[in-house]
């Protein structure tokens, strides 16, 4: 068969794991099922940081996960930014969990919005890392900077992607 | 010691573990079972076995089942019902 693959999110100071989420919600609270009507942001304002994890829940006969390539497809509105710890040289290593935070995230790449052709998130720290059993990537974190003038309605698609070695 | 909660079923587990194992009520699978997470994934996951040259026609054909035993179980149905109730 084939591996499973989900897309897990951590969210509060004690690191709830919500995994298998349906999208990406970002909003004025820290949950993985944000609301955007019941939890606006002002204009100007952060979103609350996603912390998110590729999670193979079973390998499925496949020997390796690798090659994690994580971008946006779809215009933001305004003048608003994305900004990730995601990049394809210089990776940081393993992000450390803290509380998700609507201040300015210290993680200042900006998320691509189109397919890097390159790993931009690590696996144990490293874009040349691989899962060869059950387990998870580094987090990903990535947050929105709106501005003052930005209005809102805006969708956009959050792309991930990994390669299969059988 | 970190909640682990089921995205699909809400369900919450003490440990990873826990929840990989756990028989999702929406779904009536585990996290661990390729069908759980419904036809796109399926699909996706020959397009993740292309890109490293992995795909033989012998996995195509095991997943194309799993597929197919997705559908019949209306698995796809049931994720977005799930979701809409978020």
């Amino acid at each position: 068969m084939a591996a499973t693959v989900e897309i897990d999110e951590a969210n509060s100071a004690g690191e709830t794991l919500t995994h298998n989420i349906s999208d990406t919600d970002m909003g004025s609270a820290d949950s993985a099922t944000v609301d955007p009507v019941a939890s606006p942001i002002t204009p100007g304002n952060n979103t609350y940081e996603k912390w998110q994890k590729i999670h193979v829940t079973a390998m499925g006969g496949s020997s390796k996960i690798d090659n994690l390539q994580v971008w946006r497809t779809g215009a933001l509105g305004g003048a608003a930014t994305h900004k990730t710890n995601a990049r394809t040289t210089s990776y940081a290593g393993a992000a450390s969990f803290t509380t998700p935070t609507a201040s300015a995230s210290t993680f200042t790449q900006t998320m691509p919005t189109s397919d890097p052709a390159a790993a931009n998130l690590g696996i144990g720290g490293s874009l040349t890392g691989s899962l060869t059993a059950t387990g998870s990537s580094d987090y990903l974190v990535h947050q929105i900077q709106t501005n003052a003038a930005d209005t809102a309605g805006s969708t956009s698609t959050m792309n991930y992607q990994y390669d299969e070695t059988a | 010691m970190a909640t682990n909660i089921c995205g699909v079923c809400k369900n919450s587990y003490t440990t990873e573990e826990q929840y990989v194992s756990h028989v999702c009520g929406v779904t009536g699978r585990t996290p661990a079972e390729a069908a759980h997470f419904g036809t796109n994934f399926l699909r996706q996951s020959k397009e993740a076995l292309r890109r490293s040259g992995s795909l033989s026609e012998e996995k195509e054909a095991a997943i194309d089942a799993e597929i197919e035993a997705a559908q019949a179980d209306d698995v796809d149905d049931k994720l977005m019902r799930a979701h809409l109730e978020e």
